[in-house]
């Protein structure tokens, strides 16, 4: 077996990036122990009368407008199967037009977190703004409502354009049936997309890593919010690597049928 | 790596669409307009099914080229 050689040019690339980033961070904390934090911090002072009044705004309009462009997608998927005749290119097509509905319906759950949350801290800030948490329990919940019932509605549309898909996100266990049901090019899809998510979060949690840290030097935000950020990239490298290790045990079938 | 097939010729000498086909070889209709489209490439199970039901061999729908860069 050929032992493999790592190339002096990769190694110098690397050592050309390690020392840019220590040269980064150089730079930012000299620029940031420039930096009137008070001055910054009295800026969003400044904004939080605004927020008070944007914020509940902001929270029902994001939630009327993803539920609209949701809908828009469905009654064009549903007009073009009904219209297809059978013609596979047509109903390709349809099923790709309920992706940005499901994407829609799963985001605005995580973005209706962070809204109620925002408001939270807001209405105790502003005790006096009565209908900053009524706002946010009511959103929050006609937001759960509504994107059960989108991501509900492209299940069911799936599943008329593929009869062997099961399942529905009602069930505790959907996302394993649904696994289940799915074939081989199905799952590969499935597999595909999760080792993305998984790349792209473990990059992101270092880049938030670093804004959290930035805060809590300038703002005294304390820890909780870089412990929250290593706690989730730990829960994500850990299942990964863990998961990858069972998988390669003998006996375990890798096949995707 | 290129896989060109001809599925969709042999799929429309059956007179069947996209679902029956997936149908018959217990796979979706999804899965068989990304073979198509050549989008993917099944596993040796699922040609070999596909062969089948055309009533052809698996190289009949399937066709190996190789890029200049590879060579066996």
């Amino acid at each position: 077996m050929k032992n493999y050689k790592i190339k002096p040019k990769t190694v110098l690339i690397f050592i050309l990036i390690v020392l840019g980033c220590f040269a980064g961070g150089c730079l930012i904390g000299f620029l940031l122990a420039g930096l009137d934090a008070d001055a910054v911090s009295a800026a969003g002072e400044r904004a939080l009368p605004v927020l008070r009044v944007a914020l509940p705004v902001f929270y029902v309009a994001v939630n009327l407008g993803c539920l609209l462009v949701s809908i828009l997608y469905i009654r064009k998927s549903e007009t073009l199967v009904s219209k297809a005749n059978d013609d596979d290119d047509s109903l390709t097509e349809a099923e790709g037009l309920l992706s940005p509905a499901l994407l829609l319906g799963g985001v605005i759950t995580i973005v209706n977190m962070f809204l109620f949350s925002a408001s939270a801290a807001l209405a105790d800030r502003f005790p006096d703004a009565r209908w900053i948490m009524p706002t946010a329990v009511a959103m929050m919940i006609l937001g759960i409502v509504w994107s059960t019932v989108v991501v509900s509605v492209c299940v069911r549309d799936v599943e008329k354009l593929n009869p062997e898909k099961r399942g529905s996100p009602l069930e505790l266990h959907f996302s394993r049936t649904w696994e289940e049901s799915c074939d081989e090019g199905q799952r590969l899809l499935i597999y595909k997309a999760a080792y993305k998510a998984y790349t792209v979060t473990s990059r992101v949690c270092l880049f938030m890593w670093v804004a959290a840290l930035i805060c809590q030097l300038l703002f005294h935000t304390g820890i909780l919010p870089s412990l929250c950020i290593c706690a989730i990239d730990l829960v994500l490298t850990i299942s990964y690597y863990v998961e990858g290790g069972r998988l390669e045990t003998r006996g375990r079938s890798l096949s995707a049928e | 790596m290129p896989l060109k097939n001809r599925l969709k010729e042999y799929r429309s000498a059956l007179g069947i669409n996209q679902q029956e086909m997936g149908a018959l070889v217990s796979t979706s209709r999804q899965t068989i307009s990304q073979i198509e489209r050549g989008d993917y490439s099944p596993s040796v199970t699922l040609a070999l099914k596909l062969a089948k039901v055309c009533g052809v061999s698996v190289e009949d729908i399937f066709e190996y080229t190789e890029d200049d860069d590879e060579k066996l």
